[in-house]
């Protein structure tokens, strides 16, 4: 017998089947039970999502068999898993090999065997849901008939409790799927913990908890809804409010330990106040993607030779107007960092009060957006440098006044976007770091500071960065609760940043934390060495020059690694060399370029190719953590992918290398 | 892996056979997310030897690693039933070539005549070895830290 007629069979078989015959009659259960290990059997070779849902009814009927007592459950139970596994059967037999392969690249579609072809995917994919949503199709219907019996205000306990094994039940079968793995759960343990509740008092206390309990019915219709929906490849959605759900149960829970961390690390709040609606950032990602192909089929047609000038022109303008939806998604996806601000403000009344220090605190830049993984990454950083300003930077009351300084301190907290960064400072009027004393310090500990080539605040600052160097002996007189600037200058690479520093004795302190945008559009020059093309931001640019039509003497010092241009000696590198590190061709194009301190360097390259306007996005994977040299990649106009180079890594090799070659 | 893991669900001991080079592999198809014909790679800049470069799939940037050589299997010859896996270790997801597939299947406990986590097994008269995500991601971030 093929799978094919064995299936069918077990669809004629299912389809003509009483539970509750089946609980009665010995020798039917027997047969019956027989038949789904057989088909267990069967499927278990197979990568075939049926085996799931029966190896659940073979659970069941074990259940079932040795239960002294049978409970209205299990027969419900059991119906519905035997729905559930009849509607996957027919839906398996209904498909065409073609429609399962073409929505997602599936093994079905890639192995090319038709012997493979019916099968259902590797989970993870959508169509993997299918299964899910049909056993929970008759739950759909029974939220609904929940919902009217409680606006008729007649719900029996019995409805209650079916609901919260419903909602248990859902709770686990959902955490199978990693798609629903950061809404469903969630939401369906605050809601059994409140059902719980319920039944142990067996009543509904007030007004707001009925509220809460009719939401939550809703509220699983609606994701049922949008599942379907999302299935069809239906894009229309009703709207959810996982957040203001939750929020409600979980006040009405309180005590209740829940964690809510890991749904807002994983999806992303949209628009502000009452109409809120969470979208899963893969979500996101994933409209961003269609957009960037949209565009790329768009440039494709731009390079076709005879378009008309109509033609031509329509398309610019959908270009333009595509551009504009995927502004918007980036848009979307951006958080103001006014709530981040609020909360470093509450950081500085807690310790200056405790500190009996007077601190005038401002804000600079609060509507500036970010995305929500750095405004939740950056916020350590930054309140340990709150810390330390208002502790070490910031002077007694009696100590301002004897330098005419205003008696309280001040202190500006900054956030601003710079070419593919945003920015946060920390700037205080404090006494500024100690630089002898810093110097001491290092010297007691063996390093021998150097200020010759390196700005000094550089070479400061990756002193007072170095682990174990306290900060309680080198920036503060008092009771050092500073926490050590090499906890935050590692989080700051975490976050893929950089730190800076700006000091003046007497005057005051800086810091700078540089943290990449995650999602951004750019404008780019593509570049070209020995092993493929490469991105640079333009705004890093400044000159591009012909190596064949420079000076003799400027090609003689080309070749010891350095350039004098415009009065200027400028360190250069070999694309080839330096960044590809193989040999290559000729190397005839010398960018000029500025990293973000302002300092020159030059790139010698093959060609420059194009400039493009690129979406970039971080390459986010810990396999490629340990890259400095580019973090971020974009898509070009021809389709390929290609690595952003860092500027200042960039200027930094450089610097090596025109140093080895020199 | 842990073979009595393995066998329990939800992997049930269903596998993805394929082959490097000489060596027979199986990875369990849970930790397979998909196989792809072929795809554009792009050369990444001071990345370890062990990464091949990246790729993008569906909007996602993801590393191509050596398996090969992290399993010592040698070198690959490209042809036309060579084919790309993409695997995924809990929230982590890479890829690397094979040279090919050989098919869908459920492994039994007799197919592990020494029953350890070595994960050697025979299939069909031949010695294979199990493999799972897990192993690869701990193999490769070991022999990156060893080289660097």
């Amino acid at each position: 017998m093929t799978m094919r007629e064995r299936e069918r069979e077990l669809i004629f078989r299912l389809e003509g089947l009483d539970v509750q015959d089946l609980l009665l009659d010995v020798v039917l259960f027997t047969s019956f039970y027989k038949e789904i290990q057989a088909y267990l059997e069967e499927v278990r070779k197979e990568n075939h999502q049926g085996f799931f849902i029966a190896r659940e009814i073979y659970n069941l009927l074990e259940e079932l068999a040795f239960a002294e007592d049978v409970q209205a459950e299990g027969p419900r139970q059991l119906q519905l898993k035997i729905d559930a596994l009849l509607a996957f059967l027919n839906g398996v037999l209904q498909t065409s090999p073609s429609e399962f392969s073409s929505t997602e690249p599936s093994i079905a579609a890639s192995l090319g065997d038709a012997e493979f072809r019916e099968l259902v995917p590797v989970p993870g994919l959508l169509q993997d849901l299918q299964p899910f949503l049909l056993e929970f199709s008759s739950m759909s219907e029974y939220l609904q008939e929940l919902d009217s019996s409680l606006s008729k205000g007649n719900l029996s306990r019995n409805q209650l409790q079916e609901l919260y094994r419903g909602v248990h039940s859902l709770k686990g079968t959902s955490s199978f799927f990693e798609v629903l793995q950061d809404t469903i759960p969630p939401f369906c343990h605050e809601l059994e913990t409140f059902l719980a509740n319920l039944l142990e008092r067996g009543e509904l206390a007030n007004l707001e908890e009925s509220q809460a309990l009719s939401r939550s019915l809703r509220f699983l219709q609606a994701m049922f809804q949008n599942l379907q929906a999302a299935l069809k490849g239906d894009r229309r959605r009703v709207e959810l409010n996982l957040e203001q759900s939750l929020e409600q149960l979980r006040r009405l829970n309180a005590g209740s330990a829940f964690e809510v961390e890991k749904i807002m690390s994983s999806t992303r709040i949209v628009g502000g106040g009452q109409t809120a609606v969470r979208i899963p950032a893969d979500q996101m990602d994933d409209l961003a993607d269609r957009l960037q192909k949209i565009l790329l089929s768009i440039s494709r047609v731009y390079r076709e030779q005879d378009l008309s000038r109509l033609l031509f022109r329509e398309i610019e303008l959908i270009e333009k107007r595509i551009r504009g939806v995927q502004d918007r998604i980036l848009d979307l996806r951006l958080f103001s960092v006014a709530g981040l601000f609020e909360r470093c403000e509450r950081q500085v009344h807690e310790l200056s009060s405790r500190l009996n220090k007077k601190v005038t605190l401002s804000f600079q830049g609060s509507d500036t957006r970010v995305d929500k993984q750095i405004s939740d990454g950056v916020f350590l950083p930054l309140v340990h440098l709150i810390n330390n300003a208002i502790d070490h930077g910031i002077e007694e009351e009696r100590e301002r006044e004897k330098v005419g300084k205003t008696i309280a301190g001040k202190l500006i907290i900054r956030a601003y976007y710079r070419s593919n960064r945003v920015v946060f400072e920390v700037e205080d009027d404090g006494r500024g770091l100690n630089e002898s004393e810093i110097v001491r310090k290092a010297a007691e500990v063996g390093i021998n500071v150097d200020f010759g080539s390196i700005p000094r605040e550089h070479q400061l600052l990756r002193l007072i960065t170095q682990p174990g160097f306290s900060t309680k002996s080198t920036l503060s007189q008092t009771s050092g609760r500073g926490v050590g600037m090499d906890v935050v200058s590692n989080q700051i690479r975490q976050l893929g940043g950089t730190l800076g520093m700006e000091t003046r004795e007497d005057e005051g302190t800086l810091f700078r934390i540089q943290l990449p945008l995650s999602f951004f559009t750019s404008e780019c020059l593509v570049i070209e060495g020995a092993r493929g093309k490469l991105c640079l931001l333009l705004s890093n640019v400044y000159s591009v020059l012909r190596v064949s039509q420079l000076e003799p003497s400027q090609n003689q010092q080309l070749q010891q690694g350095h350039l004098v241009h415009e009065g200027e000696d400028l360190k250069v590198a070999s694309i080839n060399n330096s960044v590809f590190q193989s040999d290559g061709g000729t190397e005839d194009t010398l960018l000029l370029l500025k990293d973000t301190y302002s300092n020159s360097f030059g790139l010698l390259v093959e060609k420059c190719s194009s400039k493009e306007t690129l979406l970039i996005q971080p390459m986010g994977n810990s396999l490629l953590n340990q890259l400095t040299l580019t973090r971020s990649a974009g898509i070009l106009s021809d389709g390929s992918l290609s690595c952003v180079l860092d500027i200042d890594e960039l200027a930094s090799l450089v610097d090596k290398s025109a140093e080895a070659q020199a | 892996m842990n073979l009595s893991e393995f066998f329990q669900g939800p992997h049930f001991g269903r596998v993805l056979l394929f082959r490097l080079n000489s060596k027979l592999i199986a990875l369990p198809l849970l930790d397979l997310k998909e196989v792809l014909e072929d795809l554009t790679v792009t050369i990444v800049p001071g990345a370890h030897p062990l990464i091949e470069g990246i790729f993008q799939l569906r909007g996602k940037i993801l590393p191509l690693i050596h398996l090969h050589q992290i399993l010592q299997s040698g070198a690959l010859t490209a042809t036309q039933q060579s084919r790309v896996l993409v695997i995924q270790y809990e929230q982590e997801v890479c890829a690397f070539r094979i040279d090919q597939i050989l098919g869908i299947e459920a492994l039994e406990e007799e197919n592990f005549p020494d029953y350890s986590d070595s994960g050697r097994f025979e299939f069909k008269g031949e010695s294979g070895q199990l493999v799972d995500a897990g192993q690869v991601y701990a193999l490769i971030q070991e022999q990156m830290n060893m080289q660097d």
